[in-house]
């Protein structure tokens, strides 16, 4: 039998973790990823130390068959190997890449590392042509698309005048974005979730000392994460979303059980829920229940809780809910003016730095990255009824729009959001790189994913 | 409300001023809600009325409790302290809570639990030392909750501590000079 030959795009988690899934199983692998270290991609490389991952060491393994994987490379490191300790992101990155390396040393010809980035994929009779942007053209049997999260979806209401001038961040990894001009100067946050919460730790971090104002529509923080010894309870049986929700309030209101064990428990029956939603169900759980999903199962560390409660608590942050109205460019800043939620009434803050911290642009229309538009465009993947992400199979097959699954193109991670709404945690993704490595290791026998709406 | 409850003294609006916001804040489920409630009851003076608070003792700091919820949801414990007086290095037991100096100036020394060894013994890392004023507040939660609470001021000092549930006991650290540290269980009581 030949050896069978997998591409995958994107060198960040999933990524990495798939090709060492892979190689494992004797598959030959070639990875493309402009960045010369793989392994950590946007989320594991800041180097900011206040930037924790957002789940206990204890539950960071990034092998599905072996829990305890991090927790021996952290103490192989000299370094506390604590399960309920929440450890810097970029230690995370450091153990993606030592994966990463070892994926490199053990595999030999078996895997390769081309520094470009895939521009278009194009499925041919028994194989996928991959070509890359600086030129190079690869043959391989399947394509795995892991590129990641999305950047940040643009905030609605602000004119271009805004937008490009100094004072605006399109993003918090923008490369300056959370480094203070002068130590004291008024900052806007658009967004109050994780990406909000690292924006504030990054500015105290690099010297900031002025007001920070977040502000959202509903003004939700994430909840913070408690009782780290305890597993996810099994999850309530339920036949509807409605029941899991209805299951999650019960346990918010009673002392008899912590809802975040209950949440934990929930996070793969939500995908099976969601699957089985209609398309009418689905809007109205994305408008009315999602966002409280959100700040319940993508928790806060205890430590950056406790800096932004201390933050709030003296004036400093100012949380605000409210709909920001059109952005307006003064001197040396923006005004930022914000109708509050519930009351007539508009705040005006003037600001000197806002920055855009909204969770990833889920449209993938909208989206910038070549190979995704090229697909788009050549009907080998289309987006989802919801326009939330793009149709997949079961098995993480790209449905095309002829409605059929593909046998070569596969995608992996959080480029399943919107088939799945629990895809981007390192729990998830290492479930579904088990599940690909072995489904991708097999000679190509037609489509095996079910078809899902 | 039981007869021990400090409040019991208070007209009840003073007392639903002080206890409704704190009921709310503690059904947010969220540290950051409540850090933020205390601070606001702290510089609005809820608790400037010094027989709140138990009286001051040579031996060791005095801690009376303010309120007990009917319903098991939350504590407030009223502390004295005097010049130089604090805890040994503790930790909360799993609970969550903030804590608001109502005057003095407090040291709050945290540490971060670092690895075990086979007889319970841990070690502990000082993750930092912030001096805490009148009206600012400290924040308790699970993992981030070994400290050590010290008056540094001149005078007396009061400080309100809000848990959730009743806190009665809680686990101690001794250092043991070669940088390891015992933890011992210890039962907490109400001095008045």
């Amino acid at each position: 039998m030949p050896e069978r030959h997998v591409a995958i795009a994107g060198g960040g988690a999933s990524g990495t973790l798939l090709a060492h899934a892979l190689v494992r199983a004797g598959v030959r692998v070639t990875i493309m990823e402009p960045r010369e270290t793989l392994g950590g991609g946007l989320a594991y490389s800041t180097p900011c130390p206040l930037h924790l991952l957002n789940a206990p060491a204890g539950r960071m393994s990034g092998f599905a068959d072996d829990p305890e994987h991090f927790l021996r490379w952290l103490a192989a490191a000299g370094e506390p190997a604590v399960p309920t300790a929440f450890v810097p992101r970029s230690r995370y990155g450091a153990y993606l890449a030592s994966i990463a390396r070892e994926v490199h040393e053990r595999s030999g010809e078996r895997f390769r590392h081309v520094r470009s980035r895939v521009t278009d994929a194009v499925e041919a009779p028994g194989a996928v042509s991959v070509r890359t942007a600086d030129g190079a053209n690869v043959e391989a049997d399947a394509l795995v698309i892991a590129v990641g999260n999305a950047k940040p979806a643009p905030w609605p209401l602000v004119p271009d005048a805004v937008r490009s001038g100094p004072s605006f961040f399109e993003s918090v990894w923008h490369d300056d974005a959370t480094m203070p001009a002068r130590p004291d100067e008024s900052v806007v946050l658009l967004g109050t979730g994780l990406t909000a919460v690292d924006a504030v730790l990054g500015l105290r971090h690099n010297g900031h000392r002025g007001p920070i104002a977040m502000v959202s529509r509903r003004g939700l923080l994430p909840h913070e994460h408690r009782q780290l010894d305890r597993p996810p309870a099994q999850a309530p049986f339920a036949t509807s979303l409605g029941e899991v929700i209805a299951s999650v309030r019960r346990s918010r209101s009673s002392n008899e059980s912590d809802w975040r064990t209950i949440i934990d428990g929930l996070r793969h029956e939500i995908n099976v829920r969601w699957e089985a939603l209609d398309l009418t169900e689905q809007r109205r759980f994305v408008r009315h229940i999602l966002p409280y999903w959100n700040v319940h199962r993508h928790r806060m560390a205890p430590e950056a809780a406790k800096a932004i409660a201390l933050l709030l608590a003296d004036g400093t942050l100012r949380m605000i809910a409210g709909r920001t109205q059109t952005l307006e460019p003064i001197a040396g800043g923006v005004r930022v003016p914000i109708a509050v939620r519930g009351r007539d009434e508009t705040i005006v803050v003037d600001a000197q730095r806002v920055i855009n911290c909204s969770g990833p642009e889920h449209d993938v229309s909208a989206r910038t990255n070549p190979l995704l538009r090229s697909l788009l465009a050549s009907g080998a993947m289309v987006p989802n009824p919801l326009r939330i992400g793009v149709r997949i199979a079961s098995d993480g097959a790209l449905i095309g729009a002829d409605g059929t699954p593909s046998e070569r193109l596969f995608a992996l991670g959080p480029v399943r959001y919107g088939t799945l709404i629990e895809t981007t945690a390192i729990p998830e993704i290492r479930e579904q790189v088990r599940d690909l490595a072995e489904r991708l290791a097999m000679p190509a026998a037609g489509p095996l994913g079910r078809v899902l709406s | 409300m039981t007869a021990s409850d400090r409040f019991e003294g208070m007209t009840q609006t003073r007392l639903g001023a002080i206890i409704e916001p704190l009921a709310r804040a503690m059904a947010t489920d969220r540290a950051t809600t409540l850090a933020a409630v205390l601070s606001t009851l702290g510089k609005s003076k809820a608790f400037a009325d010094e027989t709140l608070f138990a009286p001051p003792s040579a031996a060791r700091y005095s801690r009376g409790r303010l309120w007990a919820d009917p319903d098991g949801r939350f504590t407030v414990v009223g502390m004295t302290w005097l010049p130089g007086q604090g805890t040994p290095v503790h930790d909360h037991a799993g609970r969550w809570g903030a804590e608001l100096v109502v005057r003095g100036t407090m040291l709050e020394t945290s540490y971060r639990l670092g690895e075990r060894d086979g007889s319970g013994r841990a070690r502990l890392v000082v993750e930092h030392a912030n001096q805490i004023d009148a009206t600012h507040v400290g924040v308790i939660l699970p993992s981030v909750d070994i400290h050590e609470f010290v008056n540094v001021g001149s005078g007396v000092a009061h400080t309100v501590h809000v848990y959730s549930t009743l806190v009665d006991a809680c686990t101690t650290f001794t250092q043991d000079g070669d940088g390891w540290w015992t933890p011992a269980p210890v039962a907490l009581a109400y001095d008045a």
